[in-house]
C-alpha cells in the first residue's frame, strides 16, 4: 500500500503520460501546450498541458511555465467572476505544467460562421429568406462577440490571442459564447494593448471569413455601444486606426 | 460508503461514508482534537457532490507529492483543500467538525476494514445509504446558500435568476481551483 506519511514522499507521483487514462483523447497541440480530454470523477475535462522546451535552460523553462499558467488561470477566474463565460478551472497543478478545466460542448464561432456562408450561398436550392436569416445569425453572434470583448476589456483583461476559434458556442446556442484560452492573456490598462487585442481579431477574421468588413464592423459597433465605458471603448478604436496604419508591433527604437 | 480511486495519482483512493442524526458528536470532537483519528471528519452542508470531495482529495494528494503540505497531515490537508481559504483555522471551523452538527462526512484515504470497524464503534449515528448515489448525485444536505456565502459566490457570476446547479457546481469547484494562486 502507498504511504500516507508525510516523510519519504519521493515515491507519489501523479501520472506522468495523460493518455494512460481510460476515455482519453489528445485533442489539439499547438506549439506551447497540449490539450487532452478526459473523464476526470465523471466530470467532461480539458487538459492543457505545457510541455518542457528542451532547447531552453531547465530552471528558466520551469520559471517560464509556471509564470504564464498562474497568468492563465488568474485571468480565467477574473473573467468567471465577472459573469463572462469562460471554462471552470477544476484543477491547478503547477509542478506539472497542467490545468485541468471544464470541457465546453459546442462548435467554434469559426464553424458557425462558416455554417452560415454556406447556407446563403446555396442560392438555387434556399429562398431569399433563408439566405437573409443565414446573414442576420451572422449579424448576431458579431454583435455578442463585440459586446463580451467589451466587456472582458473592461475588466482590463487583454486577451492576447482573439480569432474565432477561441471562441466556442456552449450548446451551438448562438447567445452563448464561451472564451477559451487564455494563454497569451495579461492584465493592462492601456488602450494600445486593448487596440492591439482589437487589431488581432480583425487580422484573423480577414484571413478566414468571407465578407469580414461587414462581420468585423458589427463587432466594432456592438463593442463601442455595449462598453461600460464608452470614453475609454471610444479612444481604443481611435487607436485601432493608429495601429492599422503601422501594425501590431510598435516601433522599437534603438 | 463509496470508495472512489484518486485517478491522477495511482495508488491512492478515498472512502466516503454520510453519518446523520449523531448523539455523540461532542465525544467525537474530543477524540478528534487529540489528533488521533485517521480519517476526516467534513462539514457536509456546503459539498454538493462526491466529485467535490475527490478534486480536494487530489489536490490534497498532490500537495503530499510535493512534500509541501500546509497542515499536519492528509486529513487535514483536505478540509484545507475544501475552503477557498487560506487561513487554516477558518477553514477547518467551516469545512470541519463542529459540536452542534448532526451529519457529517467521513473520509478515509486508503481506509481498511480495521478503521471502518472503528469508525462504527465511534459514531452513534446512522449511516446513509449512499449505494445508489453516483458521483454527481447532490448531497442530500446541501445547503446551497451557506455554499454560496462560504465561497464568495455572487450573482454576477451565476448570471442573476440561473438557477442552474450545474453553474452553482462550476463556480465552487473553480473557487477551489483558484485557491492561493491568486
Amino acid at each position: 500500500m502507498t504511504t500516507l506519511a508525510t516523510t519519504n514522499n519521493n515515491e507519489i507521483k501523479s501520472i506522468e503520460n495523460i493518455t494512460s487514462l481510460p476515455n482519453s483523447v489528445l485533442l489539439s497541440q499547438g506549439a506551447e501546450a497540449k490539450t487532452y480530454k478526459i473523464d476526470l470523477y465523471g466530470i467532461k475535462c480539458i487538459v492543457k498541458e505545457r510541455f518542457v522546451k528542451a532547447y531552453r535552460h531547465p530552471t528558466l523553462d520551469q520559471k517560464i511555465s509556471g509564470k504564464r499558467i498562474l497568468q492563465e488561470v488568474r485571468s480565467l477566474n477574473k473573467c468567471k467572476k465577472n459573469g463572462i463565460d469562460v471554462p471552470a478551472l477544476l484543477l491547478v497543478d503547477v509542478p506539472s505544467n497542467r490545468i485541468y478545466m471544464e470541457y465546453i460542448d459546442g462548435i467554434t464561432v469559426k464553424q458557425y460562421l462558416y455554417n452560415c456562408f454556406d447556407q446563403s450561398k446555396e442560392t438555387s436550392t434556399t429562398t431569399t429568406q433563408t439566405q437573409t436569416e443565414a446573414h442576420q445569425q451572422q449579424i448576431d453572434i458579431c454583435a455578442e462577440i463585440g459586446k463580451q470583448i467589451a466587456r472582458i476589456h473592461d475588466l482590463n483583461i487583454v486577451h492576447g490571442d482573439l480569432t474565432t476559434s477561441n471562441m466556442l458556442l456552449r450548446n451551438n446556442s448562438k447567445s452563448n459564447i464561451v472564451f477559451i484560452d487564455f494563454g497569451l492573456s495579461y492584465t493592462s490598462t492601456m488602450t494600445e494593448d486593448k487596440a492591439v487585442d482589437m487589431y488581432v481579431l480583425e487580422r484573423a477574421f480577414i484571413s478566414t471569413h468571407p465578407n469580414s468588413e461587414l462581420l468585423f464592423k458589427e463587432i466594432l459597433d456592438s463593442y463601442q455601444k455595449n462598453s461600460p465605458s464608452p470614453k475609454v471603448a471610444k479612444a481604443i478604436l481611435d487607436k485601432l486606426d493608429q495601429v492599422r496604419l503601422r501594425g501590431r508591433k510598435k516601433l522599437a527604437f534603438g | 460508503m463509496k470508495t472512489y480511486p484518486i485517478v491522477l495519482y495511482p495508488g491512492y483512493e478515498i472512502t466516503i461514508l454520510l453519518y446523520k442524526d449523531v448523539l455523540n458528536t461532542k465525544d467525537i470532537m474530543t477524540e478528534l482534537l487529540k489528533g488521533q483519528l485517521e480519517w476526516a471528519i467534513i462539514n457536509c452542508k456546503p459539498i454538493i457532490n462526491h466529485q467535490q470531495l475527490l478534486l480536494a482529495a487530489t489536490k490534497a494528494v498532490a500537495t503530499l507529492a510535493t512534500g509541501k503540505l500546509t497542515t499536519n497531515n492528509i486529513h487535514t490537508e483536505l478540509i484545507f483543500r475544501l475552503s477557498p481559504n487560506t487561513n487554516i483555522r477558518e477553514s477547518l471551523k467551516n469545512f470541519g467538525l463542529q459540536n452542534e452538527d448532526k451529519e457529517f462526512y467521513i473520509v478515509l484515504f486508503n481506509g481498511k476494514q480495521e478503521k471502518f470497524d472503528q469508525i462504527k464503534s465511534m459514531v452513534q449515528g446512522e449511516q446513509i445509504d449512499q449505494s445508489s448515489h453516483s458521483l454527481d448525485t447532490l448531497n442530500p444536505f446541501f445547503d446551497k446558500e451557506l455554499s454560496r456565502k462560504l465561497y464568495g459566490i455572487n450573482d454576477k457570476e451565476l448570471k442573476a435568476t440561473n438557477e442552474d446547479i450545474d453553474l452553482l457546481k462550476n463556480s465552487i469547484f473553480n473557487t477551489m481551483a483558484i485557491k492561493g494562486l491568486l
